[in-house]
């Protein structure tokens, strides 16, 4: 009896929760490239160069300043970049243009060599725009002065090709003069106090179109070269229009221009719509970082690959094409429903 | 593929057409039973003694033969019972029923039912057999014997995170194994979070684990079939078992009620973490009275087998089995406080907990219909269930004021079927043995369901969220013949047609299987076989630990079912009268396996599930060793698998392939019991696979918003600003890294000792033996260097099971 309780009591103390932790180091990879870029036709070409970090090393940017690159067209050359300053490489003589296929070479001691392949999308067009402001009576407030919700409801006509792939993005945004909230750019090629400012508009998605990159787009971003505005960006695939006039109708909440009735739109804010077609690579990329984004901060959340377009290296270069159309609130008539047939799907 | 189908069905038929004309012949049939406990034996081997010719036992113990008129041998065995020879003269057809004697004490039973010769000449391949008496000589994690965890250590078969039940074959997923206790599916065999299986050995009779070749009688599954059978109950007299360990305890009565006619058997399990830690909560509760607070939390898990079966006759036998089973962690504190002077009093009473359990019930009805047909009915019910369960009552008196509101809040998730399946068992000829039958499952899923309930004052609320009973109709039939072609050739050819219906959605599947061996030599054989396989239900799994916040999901318009196809092909060698070995390929393929999407998980799965799955494709292929050596003293086996598992999905990885979670190279099993008498046996096993695959992050860049778009967000200023999303973390695809190999050694001693009136089994052990630092999981952490007063991040890896002591004591009367 005696060595059984002795082996039941070995037995407890051993069983107690036994938790080891051990170290071990991180497995490290070399280092690459990292190249960035934004391809628009008729603008010259810029490129930033830099070189990834390990994994688990402190974020810093480490801009790379003896890399060659090299641009070709349609397998000939066009030329080389030049060093500006924070890993910007540029070549002012060369424009982008919508025609061919480029492809950026780039190499740096104690690099492997890193190329691109992108292309500019033709241009868009939005074929027309309809839009009214429609009031949404607030039929549930007790309150004896009741604020209604106002929207602009824009029906934007898309001539697109259906023979290609066709991406896109949209941004409907208020220009206002009020520019005090606008990031400054130090060393940039935005203005750094522009006299007016784009901010967005909440947009809501009808049933059917694929907003799946479009999740909590929290950066802004230049809707054309000189504009900029803040996110709220609808990425658009290609099962979204499929012909000459296809359209997307779409609601804007005018909530940060009307806060208690049509009186108070002055001439000041006019409506942007901005418009532009993307490569594929970059609607990769945003539906991409969506998902990184819906992982934050969720241990359960399954890893995210982030999409990128260099051989050899990490990073995105991606065409783009822009066009916006304003639309001047004070110039829509008043909302007459009558007249006017909403969609089911907005009941 | 279709080529492929297409000349299986041919096949089929053509083999069907093939048998020929024989004389006279007659049917034997009967059971084969345990002489002292009326149990009915399966897969006994019964044959004619001169020309080999035979069969093996049913799964109730019944076996049909056709042989020719005449003078005859027949010959009945069993490993671990004596032999027995009847000769009779066939002149019509006969019922001889088989009663056999134990001769060896059952810890030296050696781990297969089958004989090497028996497994050479079986068409089956890809099979195990597991006898429960085995498994209890086999070290085991806190002496809880566990059935799925002795499968583990079979070739082709891993195991998930350390300690856990987890089931992985041939690179399948966990969802991708059907387990029957008595031909009713379980959906989680898990209780304590994995660590142990739901099964109560004591009261399990057999296991067989099916790996390729699958017969036509089984489907629904991709990867394994683990066919469960529950022990019936003494026939001949009353029995009882009790079985203490370090975290439950056991108990098993079985017994005739009419003798030889109607037995029955009782077995329940409960683990008692939380009554021994009760007293320890109610001290510190004690201690910490001034808080006017008393927490309570526990956790218990509970299961209950039953089973009654009557014999009405020779051609008639019923069976009613059940099994219920509970797991439940909770968390109760109450607070109150009262002050009669100021009419002032607060009561708040909160409860929380995470339960889950299995219930499953079958009826079966066996009918003989003849000396060559055998018919056996089934209904079945199952049911799982998951509850993440608060509530929470508040009592406020103040002055004149009183306030009562309660509040509820419960989520769940459940899967519950009714079935009905008939089979029949037809032998027309000595050279085919067919079997067919239909199954039809009524399923209702309830993938996630939010309730909600607040009474506030006597003003009630009752609202629920999510997705509530959706029905769903799985229905199949099949049929396959065990064809002998010559004394040679053996194959099993057979055809399933399933369909499932939801909603506006109907899915067909037709599934070819075909296995076959060639008999070289008296004692070597070589087989191969092709099936074709569907699943119409899936398992969503996030975590790798058997959380029971696993969802099962039904196929729908748009998640169509898993499909896989299976080649197989090896062989099977006698050496001696011990020793065996078997050497199998297979290759397997599957498509429509489900995922959730990159950043996605199961926090979203309240409405939409379907939005935040994919699907995709895999394959595994490898090759299995399984090297065996059984007798009265020792025995043992030696399994290695070298293998691979793939998986590919558009939306992972951008379509790139990636290893599978639990894609290892190699595994291998080294295990050994020893009986040195009647007094002492000892066993020992030794494990080693390739770590787990992890996915880790290659390297970080500046991300392209940052440089694009943000152009200052790489100035040190606004870095704070931006923060971690100025920098894009990348990994080239899921699952690349490695974690360390994985290896233990566990030894077992086991005492048994038999007295007048009663026998005791002592047994104690360790698990993982030399201690080692196993990953359990890893996680990053920091180490600061004080020499260069600078922090770097490593990988720390936790280990919870490094050397752990056991010990079990048993008893029966």
């Amino acid at each position: 009896m005696r060595y059984i309780t002795i082996l039941i009591a070995y037995a407890l103390l051993m069983t107690s929760c036994e938790r080891v932790v051990k170290d071990f180091e991180v497995p490290e990879k070399p280092l690459k490239l990292v190249i960035h870029g934004r391809a628009e036709a008729n603008t010259s070409c810029r490129i930033n160069v830099s070189e990834s970090l390990n994994f688990y090393d402190q974020n810093k940017f480490y801009p790379s300043e003896n890399a060659t690159l090299q641009l070709m067209l349609d397998g000939e050359e066009l030329g080389y970049f030049f060093y500006d300053t924070l890993g910007w490489y540029s070549n002012p003589e060369v424009n982008y243009s919508r025609t061919g296929e480029y492809q950026l070479r780039v190499s740096a001691p104690d690099f492997e060599d890193a190329s691109a392949i992108f292309r500019i999308p033709p241009e868009p067009r939005i074929t027309g725009i309809e839009a009214f402001i429609y009031e949404e009576k607030n039929v549930d407030c007790y309150e004896f002065d009741c604020p209604s919700t106002y929207y602009l409801v824009a029906n934007i006509r898309v001539g697109d090709d259906p023979s290609a792939e066709n991406y896109y993005t949209l941004q409907v945004s208020y220009k206002t003069e009020d520019y005090m909230n606008i990031r400054s750019d130090p060393g940039g090629e935005t203005p750094p106090s522009p006299e007016y400012a784009y901010y967005p508009l909440t947009m809501i998605a009808p049933p059917g179109l694929s907003i799946e990159a479009s999740k909590s787009y929290d950066w802004y971003m230049k809707v054309t070269p000189q504009d900029n505005a803040y996110g709220e960006l609808f990425f658009i695939n290609d099962g979204q229009f499929t012909g000459e006039n296809d359209s997307l109708f779409i609601l804007a909440d005018l909530g940060p221009i009307v806060y208690s009735g049509l009186a108070e739109i002055e001439g000041k804010y006019i409506v942007q719509v901005g418009f532009a077609e993307i490569d594929k690579q970059y609607y990769e990329y945003a539906k991409n970082r969506a998902a990184v984004q819906q992982a934050e901060g969720n241990p359960f959340a399954e890893p995210v690959t982030v999409y990128q377009s260099v051989e050899g290296g990490f990073g995105l270069i991606y065409g783009i094409s822009a066009t916006t159309d304003s639309i001047d609130l004070l110039q829509l008539e008043g909302p007459d429903l009558s007249e006017v047939e909403m969609p089911d799907y907005y009941y | 593929m279709q080529k492929i189908t297409r000349a299986a069905l041919f096949t089929l038929f053509f083999l069907f057409l093939s048998h020929t004309v024989q004389g006279q012949r007659y049917a034997l049939s009967g059971h084969v039973t345990d002489k002292e406990t009326g149990e009915t034996l399966l897969s006994a081997n019964i044959y004619e003694e001169s020309s080999l010719k035979g069969t093996v036992s049913n799964n109730y113990g019944f076996y049909s033969l056709v042989l020719p008129a005449g003078k005859i041998k027949l010959v009945c065995s069993f490993i671990g019972y004596q032999t027995q020879l009847i000769e009779i003269e066939l002149t019509k057809d006969s019922l001889v029923n088989f009663e056999l004697d134990p001769v060896l004490e059952i810890d030296e039973v050696v781990i297969t039912d089958k004989g090497p010769e028996q497994r050479v000449r079986s068409s089956q391949m890809s099979m195990v057999e597991l006898p429960v008496i085995q498994v209890r000589q086999l070290p085991v994690l806190l002496g809880e014997i566990d059935i799925i965890k002795s499968l583990q250590l079979m070739p082709g078969v891993q195991s998930g995170m350390e300690g856990s039940t987890g089931l992985y074959v041939r690179g399948g997923g966990p969802d991708q194994n059907l387990i029957l206790l008595d031909g009713v599916p379980v959906y989680n065999v898990n209780h304590l979070f994995g660590f142990l299986s739901v099964f109560n050995a004591d009261a399990i009779k057999s296991v067989s684990l099916i790996k390729g070749g699958f017969p036509a009688r089984y489907g629904g599954r991709l990867s394994s079939v683990i066919d469960i059978r529950m022990k019936e109950g003494n026939m001949k007299q009353f029995r009882s078992d009790i079985s203490v360990g370090l975290i439950s305890s056991k108990i098993t009565f079985e017994g005739p009620i009419i003798k030889n006619k109607t037995s029955f058997i009782v077995s329940g399990r409960r683990s008692y973490l939380d009554l021994l830690s009760y007293p320890i909560q109610q001290w510190f509760n004690d201690l910490n009275y001034e808080d006017n607070t008393t927490s309570f939390a526990g956790f218990y898990f509970y299961d209950l087998n039953a089973k009654v079966n009557h014999i009405f006759n020779e051609k008639n036998r019923l069976y009613l089995s059940g099994y219920l089973g509970k797991d439940k962690f909770y968390f109760n504190n109450d607070y109150f406080y009262e002050d009669t002077r100021d009419t002032y009093l607060t009561e708040d009473n909160t409860h929380a907990g995470i339960g889950w359990g299995n219930a499953t019930v079958a009826l079966r009805w066996n009918h003989v219909f003849s000396n060559r047909l055998f018919s056996n009915l089934t209904a079945t019910f199952s049911d799982f269930t998951f509850i993440t369960e608060m509530s929470e009552y508040e009592h406020l008196i103040r002055e004149d004021m009183e306030t009562e509101n309660e509040v509820m809040f419960e989520y769940y998730s459940r899967i519950r079927d009714y079935g009905l399946r008939y089979d029949f068992e037809y032998n027309p000829l000595t050279s085919h043995y067919i079997r067919f039958g239909f199954n039809n499952t009524v399923h209702t899923f309830s993938p996630g369901v939010l309730v909600f309930e607040q009474d506030l004052n006597d003003e009630g609320m009752d609202t629920t969220f999510g997705n509530i009973n959706i029905p769903a109709n799985e229905f199949m039939a099949y049929i396959e013949d065990d064809i002998s072609i010559s004394n040679k050739v053996k194959v099993n050819v057979g055809f399933q047609y399933s369909n499932f219906y939801l909603e506006d959605t109907t899915y067909h599947s037709y599934e070819p299987r075909i296995s076959g061996r060639i008999l070289l030599t008296d004692r070597f054989s070589i087989k191969a076989s092709f099936v074709r396989m569907s699943q119409y239900l899936n398992l969503l799994t996030n975590s790798t630990i058997g959380l029971p916040t696993d969802l099962w999901i039904p196929s729908t318009r748009n998640i169509h079912p898993q499909r896989a196809w299976q080649v197989a092909a090896g062989g099977a060698i006698a050496l001696g009268s011990q020793y065996e070995i078997t050497l199998e390929g297979f290759y397997k393929e599957m498509e429509n396996l489900v995922e959730y999407k990159e950043g996605s998980s199961f926090f979203e799965l309240n409405t939409d599930w379907e939005s935040v799955v994919t699907q995709g494709k895999g394959e595994s292929y490898g090759v299995e060793l399984f090297a065996q050596k059984s007798g009265n003293k020792a025995s043992g086996w030696i399994g290695y698998t070298l293998s691979w598992s793939l998986r590919q999905f558009d939306d992972i990885s951008y379509g790139k392939p990636f290893p599978y979670k639990y894609d290892r190279r190699h595994d291998v099993a080294i295990v050994f019991t020893y009986t040195f008498n009647d007094r002492i046996n000892v066993g020992l096993n030794w494990v080693f696979s390739t770590g787990n695959s992890l996915t880790l992050g290659d390297q970080r860049y500046i991300s392209h918003d940052a440089i694009v778009s943000g152009e200052s967000a790489f100035y040190e200023p606004y870095m704070d600003m931006f923060g971690g999303g100025a920098f894009t973390s990348y990994f080239e695809t899921r699952n690349s890294f490695r974690m360390p190999a994985y290896h233990r050694l566990d030894w077992s001693v086991n005492l048994p000792k038999q007295g007048k009136w009663y026998k005791r089994v002592l047994s104690f052990g360790v698990y993982n033996t030399y201690g080692r630092l196993n990953p359990f999981f890893v996680y990053e952490g920091e180490v600061y260097n004080p020499e260069t007063g600078q922090s770097r991040t490593v990988l720390k890896q936790v280990t919870l099971l490094s050397f752990v002591p056991f010990i079990r004591y048993g008893i029966s009367f």
